[in-house]
């Protein structure tokens, strides 16, 4: 008796999922409803790495500058970001998926559409020592949104020091320069930074901490 | 025992069978564990505690949790909140088997019960000192739960931690030290008052307990409880042997507690407690695709007027700025184009922050409009009401992309919109909107079943004859369902304004939901209006004019409603009924008047706390006023509570003494990751009685209109630029 109950409330639920909702208006609900058995029972592919042939084919596509980015914390997945727009020193990448990636210089101060983006830094101190290759002090603040939609900025004083030439190499691409790091600390997180910069004070590479969702992402310029 | 009308109702857009079903897999998104072993626990009521008794211990502002816990023949059913860092509150719904008194239902002879708690932190704890908290248990009503507490709770070593205290009612029940004074046992009114006069009154004993959380996952948990569990040994099959009990949590890393108990040594128990957080549950900025970058002008470029002579260039512009909006799912009405200004006239179906919704319009105006606009103008319109005028220099938005949100707050000058928003183009308007979609409408916490449920089909249709003037309506057709069974036809000393619901709920399939025409309107600069005519709701038709005064910057709005109501029948078709009604039990007749209202003040305190002043004319024709308190959130949660009190006396009014509840708006952004307007909006009431009781209108004018307005829109402003 009770099986039959059950199995009537799963036929009645069953078909009134099936439908679940039409019309010519917005339904988010449905779209969550809908968005379910694949959210459910499908396996995440596995995290794509760039290859050589995928760098090639994307510098032929466009002239502009392209830049080679790596999320440790999603799996090390990286992917290719094209240059979309420039605004003054800033310059935003692009990709594929319409993700954004702001950098000043090389360095990234914000992004957007990764979960948990860093929405904007004060860098001016931290960046003037990156990039003349000075080891000094530096106020360093990082801003982003609380699942509240509340920003919330966190404040950090930066040890920058100075290494040497060297050569990094990330997904087979080699750049060499002068190496920077910058030991920060404050509002309850510690992390490291290494900038490599070339002669002329770009940041051709770096491994940045761009909050706790994102961790740490490392980018690579392709063509600057 | 009362029962408890649970009421999905429907907000900024239809939120059916799909949203429930989503909600309750995606329900209680988690909130991340805090500090491992030195997060609050929950006890058997829900509330913080060891196994039975109270801790002092206050869990993380705003956590919402829900309890399901039972041993023996009881079952607690709890939400509580965390309403300030030190104030807890719970709602708890409860049943015993077994259990025979007047009250008890069915052949299993099950009592229910609900009960209300709350549980201040008067001292943190320190290094030395202990965190000390007072607290009322089932303080309101029958009080088959009533208690009252002091209780004191120290962390001696990491994950170890000891409370003891004192209580009084049930908590001092058992081996008594001494007693204050003594506890009377009438109800006051007919129950659903504050049960003040026993308020730490009477016997008073002393319980205490440890935890001890080795690591972030497991407690182990011992207590002495005074609580002697009388009424369920003398009524009910309890069996206590001893005063102690033992238990062990465990903690997922999501929040969720499970434990496992040894009551009263004769019990074993367990308890399942979900936890989540409207401040931490969800992706923190979301995941919806980056917006298009600002494109700054080339110097010099804004000296070229030439376009303005090009209607050719003006209409390109115009058009490719409203193609660009429209990927980022925002309606461009119109656009007003001059040589240094742009006026937008902006429709938002996708953006719960307002921020989010102008900032994405200015970056593709900075794409898509000639260089010399150097003004641009942001209207939102809802309901052909344009609510705000958000003005942005262009400079501003080049020069300030990438600097933190609030700078551009501080820029933007935000007035209001009467008489600026351009007309519509041609060729939008009239507008028709559809869906199809399953419904389910749940009633829980009635005193023969603790829930019920009627799912069908709903229909739903909107015509927008022009922006402001709105035909809608829906209508249901029930699949299944036991909504109708047994419904409860109590007496009423009011006219049966509300205690008729039953029989609507067993005539209306199909039913018309509701089927009016709405007028909105801006008579004036800080004036709203609204006028609807038609089916207003499942058991009234008539006319509703509302108006509203709310200036842009203000966080007081004040306003008015009056109704003029005929009885629908109660099939929930086309027809209407006398207005004098008939109590099943005594014969009285009755007749409910044709005119109501209200004057409402509304007042934003701006700490996350919102308080809404309702003084009028209730359905019923009794007079008073309703009183609501909220505490809001820059996403959309909301949790609030309200109580109405009328001139309509106790014993008028039945069971409960006055109309009072808890109500809850759930954004479902927080589940999706994605933009979203959809709110789903949860009310329990005390009771469906018939004083206090006021007309269910759609589309009451403050919250669309406050939305918009600066101190709403400035909350979530860190949006501007995502």
């Amino acid at each position: 008796m009770i099986r039959k109950q059950i199995a009537r409330l799963f036929g009645t639920m069953a078909a009134l999922a099936l439908l679940a909702g039409c019309g010519n208006g917005n339904n988010d609900a449905g779209q969550i409803l809908r968005a379910l058995p694949k959210a459910l029972f499908t396996k995440d592919p596995p995290p794509s790495k760039v290859t050589p042939e995928v760098i090639a084919q994307a510098l032929q596509r466009t002239q502009g500058p392209v830049v080679l980015i790596e999320l440790e914390k999603r799996e090390g997945v990286q992917f290719l970001m094209l240059e979309i727009q420039r605004n003054g020193p800033y310059q935003s990448f692009g990709s594929s998926s319409r993700q954004v990636i702001n950098f000043r210089n090389g360095m990234a101060t914000s992004t957007r559409g990764l979960g948990g983006d860093l929405m904007s830094t004060e860098e001016d101190a931290l960046l003037r020592l990156v990039r003349h290759r000075q080891s000094g002090t530096a106020t360093y603040v990082q801003r982003f949104l609380t699942p509240e939609d509340v920003t919330q900025t966190f404040t950090y004083t930066c040890e920058v020091l100075p290494g040497e030439n060297a050569s990094v190499s990330l997904a087979g691409l080699k750049t060499t320069g002068f190496t920077m790091a910058a030991n920060c600390e404050g509002d309850g997180a510690r992390f490291t930074d290494l900038f490599v910069v070339s002669t002329g004070g770009y940041i051709l590479n770096a491994r940045q901490w761009l909050g706790l969702e994102l961790g740490y992402v490392s980018s690579m310029t392709i063509r600057g | 025992m009362p029962s408890q009308r649970f009421v999905n109702t429907v907000s900024r857009s239809v939120l059916g069978l799909a949203g429930i079903t989503a909600m309750s897999v995606f329900a209680f998104p988690g909130a991340p564990l805090a500090d491992g072993g030195n997060a609050a626990h929950y006890n058997l009521y829900g509330m913080p505690g060891i196994v039975d008794m109270p801790s002092a211990e206050a869990p993380a502002d705003a956590e919402l949790m829900a309890t399901v816990s039972g041993f023996g023949d009881t079952t607690r059913t709890t939400l509580a909140f965390q309403i300030t860092p030190r104030l807890t509150g719970s709602f708890r719904y409860a049943s015993i088997q077994q259990f025979p008194t007047a009250a008890s239902v069915g052949s299993r002879q099950i009592y229910y019960d609900r009960s209300f708690d709350l549980q201040y932190q008067v001292l943190t704890e320190g290094r030395i000192r202990p965190a000390v908290a007072l607290g009322l248990r089932d303080m309101i009503g029958t009080a088959l739960y009533g208690g009252e507490y002091v209780v004191a709770t120290k962390t001696l070593a990491p994950g170890l931690k000891v409370s003891g205290g004192i209580g009084w009612g049930r908590l001092g029940s058992y081996q008594p030290f001494g007693e204050t004074g003594s506890r009377p046992t009438t109800v006051l009114g007919k129950g659903g008052v504050p049960t003040y006069d026993r308020w730490f009154r009477g016997d008073v004993a002393g319980f205490g307990g440890v935890t001890y959380a080795p690591n972030d996952r497991l407690s182990f948990k011992l207590e002495y409880s005074s609580d002697d569990y009388v009424d369920e040994q003398t009524i009910g099959r309890f069996d206590k042997k001893s005063p102690w009990n033992y238990g062990i949590d465990y903690r997922f890393r999501n929040g969720t507690q499970l434990s496992l108990y040894h009551l009263y040594g004769s019990e074993v128990g367990a308890q399942i407690s979900l936890v989540t957080n409207p401040r931490t549950a969800g992706i923190p900025g979301g995941i919806e695709t980056a917006p298009l970058p600002v494109a700054p002008r080339a110097p010099g470029a804004d000296r070229d007027l030439g376009w303005t002579q090009d209607t050719q260039r003006v209409s390109q512009a115009k058009s490719s700025f409203a193609e660009l909006a429209a990927g980022e799912g925002l309606v461009v009405e119109a656009v007003k184009l001059e040589a240094r200004r742009a006026t937008v006239r902006l429709v938002n179906p996708r953006y719960g922050a307002p921020a989010q919704a102008i900032g994405r319009t200015a970056r593709a105006m900075s794409r898509a409009l000639p260089a010399s606009v150097e003004e641009f103008e942001i209207i939102p319109v809802v309901d052909g009401m344009p609510m705000s005028s958000v003005i942005l220099r262009r400079s501003d938005l080049e020069r300030h992309e990438h600097d933190a949100a609030d700078v551009m707050l501080a820029k933007a000058s935000i007035r209001d919109a009467f008489g600026r928003a351009p007309r519509p183009d041609a060729g939008l308007y009239p507008k028709f909107t559809w869906s199809l979609a399953p419904y389910l409408e749940l009633s829980v916490f009635d005193p023969d079943n603790p829930v019920r449920a009627d799912s069908g089909l709903r229909a739903t249709g909107k015509f927008e004859i022009a922006p402001n003037v709105i035909l809608s309506g829906s209508i249901t057709k029930k699949a299944t369902g036991n909504l109708d069974e047994t419904p409860r036809r109590d007496s009423s000393g009011l006219p049966r304004v509300r205690t008729d619901y039953g029989l609507y709920a067993l005539e209306g399939d199909p039913s018309i939901e509701f089927l009016q025409a709405a007028f909105y309107g801006r008579p004036a600069t800080n004036v709203y209006s609204r006028f609807t005519l038609g089916y207003l709701e499942e058991m009234y038709a008539g006319a509703s004019a509302e108006v509203l005064w709310k200036p842009v910057q203000s966080r007081l709005a004040l306003g008015a409603e009056l109704n003029y109501i005929l009885r629908r029948d109660f099939d929930q078709l086309f027809g209407v009924q006398d207005m004098v009604t008939i109590d099943p039990n005594t014969g009285a007749k009755l007749e409910i008047p044709n005119v109501n209202g209200h004057v409402s003040a509304y007042y934003d305190f701006g700490n996350g706390f919102h308080g809404q002043l309702d003084v009028g004319r209730y359905l019923a024709g009794d007079y008073g006023a309703t009183v609501s308190l909220d505490r809001e959130f820059a996403n959309g949660w909301r949790v609030g509570a309200y109580a109405t009190v009328t001139n309509a006396s106790a014993e008028a009014f039945g069971e409960g003494s006055f109309d009072k509840g808890l109500r809850f708006s759930v954004p479902l952004t927080t589940f999706l990751g994605t933009p979203s307007r959809e709110v789903s909006q949860i009310e329990i009431q005390s009771l469906s009685r018939d004083g206090g009781a006021r007309l269910n209108v759609r589309g009451r004018l403050y919250n669309k209109v406050r939305e918009y307005h600066e101190p709403e829109a400035a909350k979530s402003w860190g949006r501007f630029w995502r």
